[in-house]
């Protein structure tokens, strides 16, 4: 009786540290101290002279790399270095961006909506900027456009009220290959989409090009 | 109190009513025709220029000067033309069917409505503040916020809109708490209370508006049915997806 006693209580308590256990990787899963260890906050820098080109290098940086509700930070190891956050967590502090934090600095914007300008957002400088996928929908801020849909090419926008990605490479089929932070499941990568023909999606595009 | 066909207590449009604060103390009510009624500053008024209604009696001892943002409780096939534009550029990502539950806030700084799709997967609201947006119509943003198992998991902040001095007003999304009956947001000397209405996140205003993070905070207090404080909060919020 005793000993069966002394063995339901060691099966108690490794139930009990193995629960502990869980909880601890559950809780380290949903605070990941990406940004906390690596982000900053530097001042972007401004550029005259910023093409479409130019943004396409700037979205590979963040191409396998993580996605994180509201974030906007990311190193180019090719690993999502937080994976496993909660979706639309924006205080888990994980690696990457979400889909208009994405945008918002694959399209070298200013915080200030009024400003038309490009900014060079290093890829490890936190920032979202102000813009919502419905803002960027709706073509709101100086530098953006809403622009029919026949008429995108590469790195204009497909953006609905909840998300927006940018065109990489137009298909001959009709669909596009868009590069995008898709979702903490997925991370930021380039997927083929079919947005363009979508009614739930507008066509957006950055003015200012310099080629 | 009158009910709307949700059930849900809707107080009336009332007589003019200013609130000034005591020293350090209770909230004093100023109607109109009281000595300062040329005060200006103490005279709060709405986004539609309508004075506030009364403070609740349960609320009397709270700090500042604050003001009763109005609420209204409609159905979609109840609301005006300026109401429909919000509910037009949803469309067609989202459908409103006419009997949709809808709460229109009014408050010193900004409008808004808030209701969930026909899914009840989604909330849906537009914001406005006394400022123009020329081609835009009245609203001068829309959010889109999705629920999970009925909860949103992220307040869906905007921080463009701008009020009649060009100023931030940053708009969210709040839940209240089980318990919580009124939401007050202090913030530059003042104090809006908002009023739960149909079991949905509560739209607040504020002008605690930061462009370098792209973020609002909001400075909250609930309070229960009989004025107890049962919770209180500061929500740094920033904009996402």
């Amino acid at each position: 009786m005793t000993a069966l006693s002394r063995t339901s209580r060691i099966v108690t308590a490794a139930l009990v540290v193995a629960a502990a256990l869980g909880a601890a990787s559950g809780a380290w899963a949903y605070h990941t101290r990406f940004v906390a260890n690596n982000c900053n906050t530097n001042a972007p820098q401004y550029t005259s002279y910023f093409t479409r080109d130019g943004s396409i290098t700037v979205a590979l940086y963040a191409q396998y790399e993580g996605y994180q509700w509201a974030g906007g930070c990311w190193n180019d190891n090719d690993v999502d270095d937080s994976p496993g956050d909660p979706t639309e967590d924006p205080n888990t502090g994980g690696e990457g961006g979400d889909c208009s934090g994405f945008t918002f600095k694959v399209w070298r914007e200013s915080l200030t909506e009024s400003d038309a300008q490009a900014w060079q957002w290093n890829k490890l400088r936190f920032v979202h900027g102000p813009y919502t996928a419905a803002r960027f929908k709706n073509g709101d801020g100086a530098p953006n456009v809403t622009y029919g849909k026949v008429g995108l090419i590469r790195m204009d926008a497909l953006a609905s009220s909840s998300h927006i990605g940018m065109i990489y490479v137009k298909n001959a089929d009709g669909t596009d290959q868009i590069v995008e932070a898709k979702g903490e499941a997925y991370g930021t990568s380039v997927w083929t989409r079919t947005y363009r023909g979508d009614s739930n999606y507008g066509g957006v595009r950055r003015l200012g090009w310099s080629a | 109190m009158p009910r709307d066909r949700a059930g849900v207590r809707v107080r009336p449009v009332v007589a003019v009513a200013a609130r000034a604060a005591a020293v350090g103390a209770a909230l004093a009510v100023v109607a109109v025709g009281c000595s300062d009624r040329g005060d200006q500053a103490s005279a709060a008024r709405l986004l539609d220029g309508s004075a506030p209604p009364a403070l609740p009696d349960a609320l009397g001892d709270v700090d500042g000067h604050a003001v009763l943002t109005r609420v209204r409780v409609l159905r979609a096939s109840e609301l005006g033309e300026r109401e429909h534009a919000c509910l037009r550029r949803f469309r067609p990502e989202f459908s409103v069917p006419p009997g949709t539950i809808v709460v229109e806030r009014t408050g010193e700084l900004g409008a808004s409505l808030t209701l969930r799709d026909v899914t009840r997967h989604v909330l849906l609201g537009c914001d406005r503040t006394d400022r123009p947006t020329g081609d835009d119509g009245p609203w001068c943003d829309r959010s889109v916020g999705r629920l999970y198992s009925g909860h949103l998991r992220d307040p869906r902040v905007d921080i463009l809109c701008r009020g009649r001095t060009r100023e931030r007003i940053g708009f969210g999304w709040v839940e209240p708490g089980v318990e919580t009956r009124w939401i007050a947001v202090r913030g530059s000397g003042r104090t809006e209370i908002y009023k739960v209405a149909a079991s949905l996140p509560v739209r607040l205003t504020t002008t605690d508006v930061a462009v370098e993070t792209s973020s609002a905070t909001f400075d909250l207090r609930e309070y229960d049915a009989h004025g107890k404080e049962v919770r209180r909060q500061r929500l740094d919020a920033s904009v996402a997806g």
